[in-house]
């Protein structure tokens, strides 16, 4: 135990006050000459120890009163309490929850984030100076911490926003006990302030958790977790959000009518009449309607839109409503709008009835509302030739694909003609056949050299078949063919393969050159490979477009399939609207300036790439960012729009202040999933269940929590129970005294004497 | 012991009860009794006297001169033998016949007045206008055998401590007045008190039947004290006890560290915490109060407790409202 104000303690020598006086007065007394002593003798006799014991227990008292409030005002701290001696500095962890659900406000306006700012802040104050902090927003765990001061620390907290997206509290629990063995500091300790969605702790977060918190156990070294709990289980948030918005049409095109839904939802106990709903195309309004949501439920908002541009566009939706998070009271996502996707399929067999053509399902896979005659519009035109027309076509029209179906043998120009149009960006889809074995450009243009034909080509056409062999599981490596199916990993597993070209992959070629196997069959031959060539990329199939090898044109599957290999060539497989935290990847062609203005000045510029995060300057992006052709920007914590820029500027310019030339700028939009403005905090049973895993503490309020920092930290001051004893000791002592003291006793008067005349006999 | 007044008048003074003063039958040589310092306290204590009874008496516009005494009762007709002088001559030149003129009986009263003169009996409070309990008795015991005396009662004296001190037999002459005074301002001889064998010793010699006053602050065994007074009683002796209090006993107003010393020297002295007892000997004292309530009811003993700071008339008005009642 040690005291605050120690020489106060020294004022508990005044008990030896009380002592004193009993012993010099215990000597001095008054004679009386008594004459009741018949009355006296035995009250004395028979009170004598309960006297003794009352003046006994009253001396104590009085000399406990000096001592009590000596100590009272030295205020003493139990040591005991601590965790460590002496009050050495600590690394302290701050984990703040800076998800979307932080911007909850209670009744009076303040916000979760503000009591994190206000409280904690506060609490900040009272560290020592020698703490050190390591900040770690959860959707910033996958960076190292920063490292300050505790006054730096307050000043970041001013600053937090609360727009990201969920996280998993495993995983940021991981980060944070990894981050806080980085401290400096002995003594470690990770405070961890949220309001524990739901939709953070996870069965199998929970339990990676659990086995986190095993593998923790036998570490000497853990820290110390606190949970702040921020959520209010008492009382529900009146809230309205905009869960999603959605493109209804496949494809957008410039100049056509494109059907936007947002879903919003009512989470408050009351319908919601005429609330309105803005819709925002970069940046400026393009509709507005008024809508009707019941009570805790949702509903859609329709907008139909024709964008003039090709391009990402940003599409947003606010509702206007004033409830419990206005944060969620908007929503944007970046859409593409793309340029009819021009396909030219060079039919190797052509045929006049219908279906028998080598493109024929081809065609109309890369077309389908054409060939139904639907009103909605195709992304792709796709028309048939020859070979012969090869060469003629692609000095015309530049298609953005050209597609080789069970093409024979091409001539020299024809193959040149091909190699160009591959280099300077164009895509070559090759499909296998009965004619490809003779071919003379395989080893030129097609990535992987052809072998024998496994299986029988002729099988599905006699009547005699085999047994077909199956497709394997679709790559995850491929992107584009994972939205087949999102719940099915093998959805090719019902088609029928008869037959397939064996595809041979030189195993010597350089990494560039190597192809990926994109599809494979079941036993492991590749179906599909794809390969870089230039700026271009082939894709070659080891089975024909038509059904004669497969049932795969019969499939449904087959026309999904086609449209996203179409639009991944084309560059529109990219990810224009991402979840935060999730990276941004933009393809360099995108910003690529337009072939018209690109023959200016092409060797005297210096390109610069930038990105614009929301609310924030144009930062510029590293070279290393620019991986394979493409720019990726990982920081994507803050919801909102991104601007990618390529800006070039002249070799001969000034360095420290170039003029950039501005040549070309595409959006991302990063958007936190809806499942933050639900506002479904853990019970706190859970929360004490996930904390007893890792012998965290719970507090709910930041001043318990800086209560049991100081106590733990420096011990516990317990003036205010010796105050406490101090006013039950001067109590007792009154009512003791009182007790063996009455007050003065009333001399009879003269009327209660004549009263006491009447004759007691009868 | 027992006392008789008839014997102890004819006895010598060096017999075997030669410490007790007798007074009355030999009251031509009082001088020879008490010293001058003490005939000058009987004198000033008679003065006191008279003027308490004559304070008292005015009160109560009636002259005791005119007193109870002497009451015609009615005629009756003459027989021989009568004497002559009782003859109603008035009657007789009225009506020609002879009528003897009958009085009531002069019964005077007896009182003998038996005073506690313990050791107890000498605490003096602050509050008791510089009286001790015995000073108090003194001189209210005084003004009761004036005012006695006035009305043509006789009047004894008893003292007693532990044992009879002092005994003057019951005479009604006025002059008897110093004998009793004398015995009353006797010093007292011992500091024990024996109440009830005191008393017990006095009953046999008590005589006819009067009225006993008796004087004590009670503080003795009151199973003594009981048994005295029911054999008083059985003697058909009317009896009014006046307990004499200080009013410090009463409610023990002493606070701090006290030494009490025993008056009667029965008991060690007590060196006590006075306000932790203050309760206690309230309930002590008022247990004791209690207890000689119940033995003077039980005994049909008139109770009268007055405390020492009291004026002395309410004694006195105590005391001949009994009178009117035994009469």
């Amino acid at each position: 135990m040690t005291f605050i104000n120690g020489l106060l303690a020294l004022g508990a020598a005044a008990f030896t006050i009380p002592l004193v006086i009993h012993l010099l007065y215990r000597n001095r007394f008054k004679t009386v000459s008594w004459g009741a002593m018949h009355l006296l003798e035995p009250v004395v006799r028979i009170n004598r120890r309960r006297i003794r014991w009352t003046n006994f227990l009253l001396l104590l008292i009085r000399c406990l009163l000096p001592v009590l409030l000596a100590l009272c005002l030295a205020r003493p701290v139990l040591t005991g309490f601590r965790a460590l001696q002496g009050d050495s500095p600590e690394s302290i962890v701050l984990v703040i929850d800076d998800s979307q659900s932080m911007a909850a406000r209670d009744e009076s306006g303040v916000s979760r984030i503000d009591r994190v700012r206000n409280e904690l802040g506060q609490s900040l104050g009272e560290f020592s100076p020698r703490d050190e902090i390591l900040w770690m927003p959860t959707s910033q765990i996958e960076f190292p911490p920063s490292t300050m001061g505790t006054v730096d620390a307050v000043d970041k907290l001013k600053t937090i926003r609360t727009s990201s997206g969920p996280f998993d509290i495993a995983r940021v629990l991981r980060a944070a006990v990894k981050a806080s063995n980085a401290g400096v500091n002995a003594r470690k300790r990770i405070v961890f302030a949220s309001d524990f969605q739901g939709v953070n702790t996870s069965d199998a977060s929970v339990e990676s958790l659990r086995t986190f918190a095993d593998e923790l156990k036998n570490d000497s070294s853990r820290p110390d977790i606190l949970f702040w709990n921020l959520a209010d289980l008492s009382r529900s948030i009146d809230n309205v959000s905009i869960d999603s918005i959605e493109t209804l049409s496949p494809a957008i095109v410039p100049d056509r009518e494109t059907r936007f839904a947002a879903r919003l939802r009512n989470a408050t106990d009351q319908t919601l009449n005429d609330l309105r709903v803005n819709w925002l195309v970069d940046g400026t309004q393009a509709a507005s309607q008024t809508i009707s949501i019941p009570a805790r439920s949702t509903s859609t908002a329709n907008m139909r839109y024709a964008l003039l541009e090709s391009g990402l566009h940003e599409i947003s939706v606010s509702v206007e409503f004033v409830d419990g998070m206005s944060e969620d009271n908007n929503r944007s996502i970046a859409v593409e709008v793309i340029r009819e996707i021009e396909v030219v399929l060079v039919d190797g067999q052509p045929s006049n009835e219908p279906l028998r053509g080598e493109t024929d399902f081809l065609a109309i896979a890369l077309s389908p509302f054409a060939f139904s005659q639907q009103d909605q519009v195709d992304a792709v035109r796709a028309s048939v030739i020859r070979e012969g027309k090869v060469v003629e076509v692609l000095s015309e029209k530049t298609p953005n694909i050209l597609v080789l179906a069970n093409v024979a043998s091409l001539d020299e120009k024809q193959q040149s003609k091909i190699v160009e149009f591959v280099e300077s960006g164009g895509s070559l889809i090759s499909f296998d056949g009965i004619h490809l074995g003779d071919a003379n450009y395989v080893s030129r243009l097609l990535p992987a050299s052809i072998g024998t034909i496994v299986g029988d080509p002729n099988a599905r056409q006699n009547a005699e078949q085999s047994a077909p062999m199956r497709i394997g599981m679709l790559s995850s490596q491929y992107a584009p063919w994972q939205k087949l199916a999102p719940a099915n990993t093998r959805p090719l597993e019902i088609i029928d393969v008869f037959a397939y070209r064996k595809l041979i992959i030189d195993p010597d070629a350089s990494d560039e050159d190597k192809p990926t196997v994109i599809l494979a069959m079941k036993n492991g031959d590749p179906l599909v490979v794809s390969a870089r060539r230039g700026r271009g990329r082939i894709v070659q199939f080891a089975i024909p477009a038509d059904a004669d090898w497969t049932t795969l044109p019969l499939r449904r599957l087959f026309v999904p399939m086609v449209q996203q290999l179409a639009l991944d060539l084309i560059g529109s497989g990219k990810m224009p609207t991402v979840t935060t935290g999730q990276p941004m990847i933009v393809s360099l062609d995108e910003l690529m300036k337009t072939p018209s203005a690109e023959n200016d000045s092409e060797e005297s510029v210096r390109v610069r790439y930038t990105v614009e995060p929301p609310g924030s300057a144009e930062i510029d992006l590293d070279v290393d960012s620019q991986q394979e052709g493409q720019l990726v920007w990982t920081a994507t914590q803050l919801a909102g729009v991104y601007r990618f820029r390529r800006i070039e500027i002249p070799v001969s310019s000034d360095e420290n202040n170039p003029p950039g030339n501005l040549i070309k700028s595409t959006v991302r939009v990063a958007q936190v999933p809806s499942e933050e403005s639900k506002l479904r905090p853990v019970l706190p049973g859970q929360l004490a269940a996930i904390a007893g895993f890792l012998d965290a503490t719970v507090y709910d309020r930041a001043n318990t929590l800086r209560d049991a920092e100081q106590t733990r930290r420096y011990g516990r001051e317990i003036w205010r129970w010796l105050l406490v004893a101090l006013l039950v000791a001067m109590i007792l002592e009154l009512v003791v005294q009182q007790r063996s003291a009455p007050a003065k006793a009333v001399t009879p008067t003269m009327n209660s004497a004549s009263d006491s005349l009447g004759r007691s006999s009868v | 012991m027992h006392v008789s007044f008839l014997s102890l008048a004819s006895e010598p003074a060096h017999s075997q009860f030669s410490h007790l003063r007798l007074f009355g039958t030999l009251s031509m040589r009082i001088l020879d009794l008490v010293s001058p310092q003490q005939l000058s306290r009987v004198a000033a204590l008679q003065v006191l006297a008279r003027q308490i009874v004559e304070g008292f008496c005015s009160g109560r516009h009636r002259s005791p001169q005119k007193g109870f005494s002497v009451e015609f009762k009615e005629h009756r007709p003459y027989v021989r033998g009568d004497e002559l002088k009782n003859i109603d001559w008035k009657a007789y030149a009225k009506s020609d016949r002879l009528y003897i003129r009958e009085y009531e009986e002069e019964t005077n009263l007896r009182c003998v007045l038996l005073v506690d003169r313990s050791g107890s009996m000498q605490y003096r409070g602050d509050r008791s206008g510089g009286l001790s309990k015995d000073d108090y008795t003194q001189r209210l015991a005084a003004s009761l055998a004036y005012l006695m005396l006035a009305q043509q009662d006789a009047v004894g004296a008893v003292t007693f401590d532990s044992i009879p001190r002092n005994i003057v037999t019951p005479r009604g002459r006025a002059s008897h007045l110093r004998a009793v005074l004398a015995a009353l301002v006797s010093p007292p001889e011992g500091i024990e008190t024996d109440l009830g064998g005191a008393i017990r010793s006095v009953v046999p010699k008590l005589g006819r039947r009067g009225i006993v006053v008796l004087f004590s602050d009670a503080m003795g065994d009151l199973g003594s004290l009981s048994r005295s007074l029911a054999q008083i009683r059985s003697r058909h002796h009317e009896v009014v006890f006046f307990q004499i209090l200080d009013p410090d006993e009463v409610d023990f107003p002493f606070s701090g560290r006290i030494q009490f010393h025993d008056l009667e020297e029965t008991a060690e002295d007590q060196t006590v915490d006075a306000n932790s007892l203050h309760a206690a000997y309230l309930d002590r004292f008022e247990q004791h109060a209690s207890q000689l309530r119940d033995i003077c009811r039980r005994n049909r003993v008139d109770l009268v407790t007055i405390q020492t700071g009291q004026p002395f008339d309410d004694a006195l008005h105590q005391y001949v409202a009994l009178r009117r009642q035994i009469q």
